[in-house]
């Protein structure tokens, strides 16, 4: 078979697995998505954020009045993506064709590596491209909605790069590219970007370059990825406090938080209802064919790979996080990134330790498709296509994706469309507690998701992983006056002052009693409800707010007034 | 490539009719509560606030709601109607006699636009009672609440594969000395 024919047929098998994957998205990718949690809707927001006129670092459409910094998205590939397109790329497509196609590129970019630097033969080297892109980080990126994690062919090919580079016959050019793949990963997402640092440094010790005469090659990447990461490094400090909210348990105990994010054994082996309902759906699924393949590898290939058993070995133990835990609790060993509790607060910026079992997906996915090739050679060439069948159940039974994607409508409330033009909303919820930020926090996502349709400027802060400062100051101050008639005074005046033009409650979010004291409350102080509506999903009750007319450097001061007496 | 184009036709189709791809009126959120065998409580009552309207449902344990085993200890109910993303829920025990006594009160994530499954498990602490929300197993309709199903499939799974495995490294091996 040609090889154009072969690598015809390896993307239409990821392609036939992705849709089985990401099923039902398939069915209708504009008009549901398949997350169980509520980071996708955070993307919504930013990819129609900065394909708008006015977009940049700073969005002043979001966390009115003051707006917010953009210094700490995620994804600055996937906003600059949304950026060149000005609008003409909606999120929901993006976002759809990212979880769908995404995958389809790393796994062949993870295969191609396979093949061309490990000497796997196809058809095993298509074990290497479902170990990676089909894996439980797959689908943790697919459950939490962070879904440009899945766009990461960039990863193998740094790999790849970097092999070429630290080799015998490496170049300058080499070096040039395993820059630019490493680049490219930190543009992806943050964490993405940790985990190619990790790779690059495990690979390079491998490698023992330096024993080289000629250090070019390796002094080109290591400059340009120096560069690159200086500058992005600047940029995520210079957003400063204005963005960066720690919640106590970030300050008090981070690597506490940080255990949430983690990957516990049992994980690894498959996922069970546990993760979707409490554990932010992270999955550590390793699949069985791979680790079985990759623990027989001495016995097969005669000798250890060295540097795959590093990547994975490194890989599995950085997302245990600071504990080694059986599930959930249990076991407790200590492990390497407990050393991070030597930093105090800052460790909160790794919060998400899980996500470097990435770079285990992609060695161990590599170290079993040359395995499978090495027994294809001297077994009966049937027997072994079983292992790509295995390995196909692994991605889908193993993570569990076709079960526990959900069928979330994108529909919007069709009360948004009522409120003034011009002016902005603000959302109204109630305290959450510390057993509810997630509920806070999707609330607040699926607001900011609804802003691409309205066009409204918005109280809600709409990026990070907490509900901003700001936004909570509000909500606390509108839900004291509710119960302290000596407040009710200043609401519409306060309201309009900031530039306000609709307050939204959502009242089943509400215990009984307060329900009815909110909608009273609003009631007699903003008049009866503009509109209300229970289409979409939600039951949204609006109320419009008198027009004043302010400057901003009133409506700022008003705002700071209110953040500074109900922090 | 002649096999890409009716994947990506498809892609494309499904993209152009998606629009009215999800039904809005046909939601069904069914409701599982584990009770304890000797529990104080003869019946279970739901009060569900959806879409500002309230709805109390009694939960049955005797085959007639839909997908329920007669007596296995797990108490059914069902909702369906408007799609609805978040349902505010009390879930209430009734003794033989007296009012009912509230076991849990919360809000719960209701996304899917075509089926939701809630689980609760009644549990006895300090001479008293009270719910907890618990994960169920996928594919629903199984006797027990078992959270760790998929995981001890998985290890079967894993060792068929680990004997599969071995069983071709003892065919190469035994092909390497012919």
């Amino acid at each position: 078979m040609s090889a154009r024919r072969q690598h015809a047929w390896t993307l239409g098998f990821f392609l036939l697995v992705s849709a089985l994957f990401t099923w039902p998205l398939v069915t209708a990718p504009l008009s549901i998505h398949v997350s169980r949690q509520f980071d996708l809707y955070s993307l919504l927001w930013l990819v129609d954020a900065m394909g708008s006129t006015d977009a940049g670092l700073h969005y002043s459409q979001t966390s009115w009045p003051v707006g917010e910094s953009l210094n700490r998205m995620d994804s600055f590939l996937i906003a600059g993506l949304a950026w060149m397109g000005h609008g003409l790329l909606s999120g929901r497509l993006l976002a759809s064709l990212l979880a769908i196609l995404g995958p389809v590129i790393s796994a062949f970019a993870a295969e191609r590596v396979a093949a061309t630097h490990f000497g796997a033969r196809w058809p095993y080297s298509i074990i290497a491209g479902l170990s990676y892109a089909f894996s439980g980080m797959a689908a943790t990126a697919l459950l939490e909605g962070h879904v440009y994690a899945l766009l990461n062919p960039w990863l193998p090919l740094l790999l790849g790069a970097l092999l070429r580079t630290l080799g015998p016959i490496g170049s300058s050019r080499d070096g040039a590219w395993a820059a630019l793949w490493w680049v490219l990963c930190l543009l992806t997402s943050a964490y993405t970007g940790i985990a190619a640092t990790i790779l690059v440094l495990v690979v390079a010790l491998s490698s023992r370059f330096w024993r080289r005469e000629d250090w070019r090659p390796a002094i080109t990447a290591g400059m340009g990825m120096l560069a690159v990461g200086l500058a992005y490094a600047a940029l995520f400090a210079h957003s400063g406090s204005a963005v960066r909210d720690p919640t106590e348990g970030m300050a008090t105990d981070p690597l506490k938080v940080m255990m949430a994010g983690s990957v516990h054994l049992d994980s690894l082996a498959s996922w069970t209802g546990i993760m979707d309902l409490h554990l932010h759906s992270v999955t550590g699924t390793l699949g069985f064919c791979v680790l079985v393949l990759s623990l027989i590898s001495p016995l097969v290939l005669g000798r250890v790979h060295g540097m795959l058993v590093a990547l994975a070995v490194t890989g599995i133990l950085l997302s245990f996080g600071p504990l080694i835990q059986l599930s959930d609790g249990g076991l407790n060993l200590p492990a390497p990134v407990s050393l991070m509790a030597l930093l105090g607060d800052k460790a909160s910026f790794f919060n998400f330790p899980s996500r470097m079992l990435w770079i285990a997906h992609l060695a161990l996915g590599i170290l079993a498709a040359v395995v499978a090739t090495h027994l294809a050679e001297r077994v009966d060439r049937r027997w072994c296509l079983a292992l790509l069948a295995l390995a196909v159940v692994d991605s889908l039974a193993g993570t569990g994706t076709p079960f526990r994607t959900a069928r979330v409508s994108h529909a919007v409330p069709s009360v948004y469309a009522q409120a003034p033009a011009g002016r902005a909303i603000l959302e109204l919820r109630p305290e959450f507690g510390s057993f509810g930020t997630d509920l806070a926090l999707l609330t607040n996502n699926l607001g900011c998701a609804y802003q691409s349709a309205h066009g409204r400027p918005l109280a809600n802060q709409c990026m990070g992983t907490t509900v901003g400062a700001g936004t909570r100051s509000l909500g606390r101050w509108l839900n004291t006056a509710v119960y302290q008639r000596a407040l009710l005074r200043d609401v519409p005046q306060a309201l309009g002052e900031m530039g306000f033009g609709a307050v939204v409650v959502r009242p089943d979010l509400y215990a009984e009693q307060d329900r009815r004291a909110v909608i009273g409350v609003l009631t007699q102080v903003l008049g009866e409800p503009l509109g209300q509506s229970t289409d979409a999903g939600e039951y949204l009750v609006m109320f419009a707010v008198p027009e004043i007319t302010t400057t901003p450097a009133g409506r700022l001061a008003q705002y700071a007034r209110i953040k500074a007496a109900y922090p | 490539m002649r096999f890409l184009i009716p994947l990506l036709a498809l892609l494309l189709i499904s993209a152009s009719g998606s629009s009215s791809a999800w039904a809005a009126d046909n939601q069904i959120i069914d409701m599982q509560v584990s009770l304890p065998s000797r529990s104080a409580y003869v019946a279970l009552e739901l009060e569900v606030t959806r879409l500002g309207t309230k709805h109390s449902i009694r939960l049955r344990d005797d085959g007639s709601v839909p997908n329920d085993l007669p007596h296995d200890g797990i108490w059914n109910g069902r909702l369906s109607g408007t799609y609805s993303r978040l349902i505010s829920v009390r879930v209430f025990g009734h003794r033989d006699s007296g009012s009912p006594e509230l076991l849990y009160s919360g809000v719960e994530r209701t996304e899917d636009t075509r089926h939701v499954l809630l689980g609760w498990r009644v549990m006895r602490t300090n001479q008293r009672y009270t719910a907890v929300r618990t994960p169920l197993s996928y594919p629903g309709n199984v006797a027990e609440m078992f959270v760790a199903l998929p995981l001890i499939s998985g290890f079967g799974w894993g060792m068929f594969i680990l004997l599969y495995v071995g069983m071709l490294v003892r065919l190469s091996r035994r092909g390497g000395e012919e």
